[in-house]
């Protein structure tokens, strides 16, 4: 028990540079400290807002079609569970194998399973985390519709704590086929990609286009009520102490039993997983002479797409884009087939609002830098200047935000059937938004580098630099919102105003960067 | 060839890692610099090749300024630091081509890989992925590509960890060669006679300061430049 502790300990001191905080002295140590419980803070009340606004918008929906909101709770463990299995499956590689400190781990007289044990406990707080902000206040709203008695709330809280379990259970072991099947292949991390997209694919048509019927599509309620069928398991949720008693069973002894699995089967599929794969015979032959600027392209897009978590994390805001484009396209034409009011209207000037939260979540510039980590010293020894480097980084970003952007404008506005200025209008809009992310996340990855880790995963997933673009690019989404709300002027006058506002916030962001990217490094690279 | 004049870096206010440091390497010659850990030696080496931003002084490369003149410097400059992290998921070719196309090395490029990669006996490898590399093959890689855009400067930061006896010996002469040619090497090492054998000139630097330099011979004289080194530690 003491090693698991000090194994699970370790962990936690490495997470969001704690111990690097908790270790330095004086202002920095008051300040590192500040900005960790501030970001604590900010996620925790974030989430909880949008559990608690998303739960009144369920609960609404469901007195209006059901009568009441009896199966809020269910419905919002549901989807709990959902984001625990991605948030598992997103760190079964990287964090539970192919660990960097995986040899050292093993060296050590610690059993196989302790190791398991920790590195699983520390998934599950995580998933824990996301389960409580969005239960807490899905159950504040549900007891503004029902009347809870002692017995209920203590019911979903044991769920709450349980309900991660088996959702991280599927996770890890999908999460480790996938690890398997591409650990046979040379290129595994576009395996590895591949893998991931059809998984994502299949689990959000079963979500969402499972028996779907047209009304469906537009009540919000079944569409995200399709989530019982991804999660069945929720349905459980109720009064009765026994079916409590098989909610906790049936979330535990899967997960115990996986865990035993993956103990078993662990130092193998590491093993696997670090295999060196040699090329034979190799011959030099005449290469071909790319400019500098190519080269260094060339490089970012190589590591972008060497590195799976990378991809999913960056590209995951481009996938929802153009599907969501899609989609709230043909929602449209439909509504207006079968209403006969031009629902374009009513649904068009949201659609900038949409475009601008997905294509400023997670920008692949915003851990660019990090990533650089102790290789930096290549670039920076070369005859290159320091915005030859970070130009290279953006354009990563332009091909993978704002070029998608831009093609999930005009998918919308070519299915809805737009007129060509509003069409443009948008295109332009949306591109200047990707392209906005990508510099946003370019600068706040020059002020928040994070170049020790231990793991490709740690800057992708835990840098500064990306949790604020994140929350900067939520802030721009909310300013997208109150702009389309409040002010009274057509649509595209809007979207044109919201244009010149992003093009004016893409040339200052960029110009702090042409200008300070040598001193800012020098001060917080060294 | 180099020329340090006055170089100090402050990292906090009042902790100077290099205090008023002057040196020259003229070309042609083999400069060795040594000293304890933290001693200064890395953030010398930084400032010199452009990955760290000094606070007084200046560098120059064969007479251009570090500090006005950076990609004119490092255009001529190759640097070998301590520990050879380079860009684990490109192929060793990648990586050599990668740093030729920086370098604008031409269709020259191919006879200079064969070349060097045959001398360290890398070639078989050079389709691998680095990430399947060992320390001493990356500490080769890194050296390749050093080399292969034929710098007149070449700083190395402790070149010779974990090279197998046969690469050491073959950097030995290529350090030989390269000067005799023409070209000056700084280079920092604890490996004290390799030093004492290789270098021209040596520079012993304790504390941020330089504390002596000269011909190797001249100030070591009958000792062994180990014993003035732990004198000079000690005193």
């Amino acid at each position: 028990m003491a090693k698991f502790l000090s194994l699970l300990k370790v962990q936690f001191l490495a997470f969001f540079g704690l111990n690097k905080a908790l270790k330095s002295k004086g202002a920095k140590k008051v300040g590192k400290l500040s900005g960790l419980v501030g970001a604590l803070i900010l996620y925790t009340a974030l989430f909880g807002f949008i559990g608690f606004i998303y739960s009144g918008i369920f609960a609404e929906s469901l007195i209006l079609t059901q009568g009441n909101a009896d199966k809020l709770l269910p419905l919002m463990l549901a989807i709990s569970a959902l984001i625990s299995f991605f948030f598992s499956f997103y760190t079964t590689t990287g964090a539970l194998y192919g660990f960097k400190d995986y040899e050292l781990l093993t060296s050590l007289p610690i059993k196989t399973t302790s190791i398991i044990w920790a590195k699983l406990a520390f998934m599950f707080i995580s998933d824990l985390f996301f389960a409580v902000v969005i239960m807490i206040p899905s159950t504040v709203v549900y007891s503004q519709y029902a009347v809870l008695s002692v017995a209920e709330i203590v019911s979903v809280f044991v769920m709450t704590i349980f309900s991660p379990l088996l959702p991280m259970a599927l996770s890890v072991l999908v999460g480790g086929v996938v690890a398997f099947i591409s650990s046979l292949f040379k290129k595994k991390a576009l395996v590895q990609i591949i893998l991931w997209v059809v998984i994502f694919a299949l689990i959000f048509a079963a979500g969402f286009f499972t028996g779907m019927e047209e009304e469906e599509m537009v009540d919000p309620t079944l569409f995200i009520g399709k989530a019982y069928f991804i999660f069945p398991l929720a349905l459980a949720a109720s009064k009765d102490l026994i079916q409590l008693l098989i909610f906790i069973l049936v979330n535990l002894l899967p997960f115990v039993a996986v865990s035993l699995v993956v103990a078993a089967t662990y130092k193998k599929m590491n093993g696997l997983l670090t295999r060196k794969r040699t090329v034979k015979n190799f011959r030099i032959r005449e290469s071909k002479i790319v400019s500098k600027s190519g080269a260094l392209l060339k490089k970012e897009l190589k590591c972008f797409f060497s590195n799976a978590t990378y991809v999913i994390n960056c590209l995951l805001g481009s996938f929802f884009g153009i599907i969501g484009a899609v989609l709230m396209a043909i929602i449209v034409v439909i509504m207006t087939n079968d209403t006969g009011i031009n629902a374009s209207d009513m649904l068009t000037p949201f659609v900038p609002i949409a475009l601008t939260f997905c294509y400023m979540l997670t920008p692949s510039t915003a851990c660019a830098i990090s990533l650089e980590g102790n290789a930096f010293w290549v670039t920076r020894t070369s005859p290159v200047s320091t915005m030859d480097i970070l130009n290279a980084k953006l354009k990563v970003g332009i091909i993978t935000y704002a070029i998608p952007a831009f093609l999930s404008g005009v998918l919308y506005g070519v299915i809805v059937g737009l007129n060509i200025i509003h069409l443009l209008v948008l295109s332009a809009f949306a591109f200047a938004v990707g392209l906005l992310g990508s510099v946003l996340g370019l600068l706040m990855n020059l002020l928040f580098p994070m170049m020790k880790w231990d793991n490709e995963s740690v800057p992708v997933k835990q840098g500064a630099a990306v949790l604020l673009t994140m929350l900067c690019g939520m802030g721009y989404t909310g300013i997208m919102l109150l702009a389309v709300i409040f002010i009274p002027l057509p649509s595209i006058a809007v979207l044109l105003i919201s244009l010149l506002l992003t093009a004016i916030l893409v040339t200052l962001f960029y110009s702090i960067i042409y200008k300070k990217c040598d001193s800012l490094i020098a001060k917080k690279i060294g | 060839m180099l020329q340090i004049k006055n170089l100090t870096k402050k990292y906090a206010k009042d902790f100077k890692a290099v205090d008023d440091l002057s040196l020259t390497v003229a070309a042609g010659e083999i400069y060795g610099f040594i000293g304890h850990n933290g001693a200064g030696k890395s953030t010398t080496i930084k400032s010199v090749v452009g990955a760290l931003d000094f606070d007084e002084g200046d560098i120059l490369i064969d007479g251009k300024s570090v500090k006005t003149e950076p990609i004119e410097c490092k255009s001529i400059t190759a640097f070998v630091p301590d520990n050879p992290d380079i860009y684990d998921h490109l192929t060793g070719m990648q990586y050599i081509n990668f740093i030729c196309d920086l370098f604008g090395v031409g269709k020259e490029r191919n006879e200079l890989v064969k070349k060097y990669a045959d001398e360290f006996e890398l070639t078989q490898n050079l389709g691998d992925v680095i990430s399947s590399y060992s320390h001493g093959m990356k500490q080769k890689l890194v050296l390749i590509s050093a080399l292969i855009h034929s710098p007149k400067l070449l700083v190395l930061d402790e070149p010779f960890v974990g090279l197998d006896p046969l690469a050491s010996h073959k950097l030995k002469e290529i350090m030989k060669e390269f000067c005799a040619a023409g070209g000056a090497i700084f280079f920092s090492s604890h490996v004290l006679e390799v030093v004492e054998k290789l270098c021209d000139r040596v520079g012993i630097i304790k504390q941020g300061k330089l504390v002596k330099e000269g011909n190797v011979q001249e100030i070591i004289g009958d000792k062994s430049l180990e014993s003035l080194f732990l004198e000079i530690q000690n005193g």
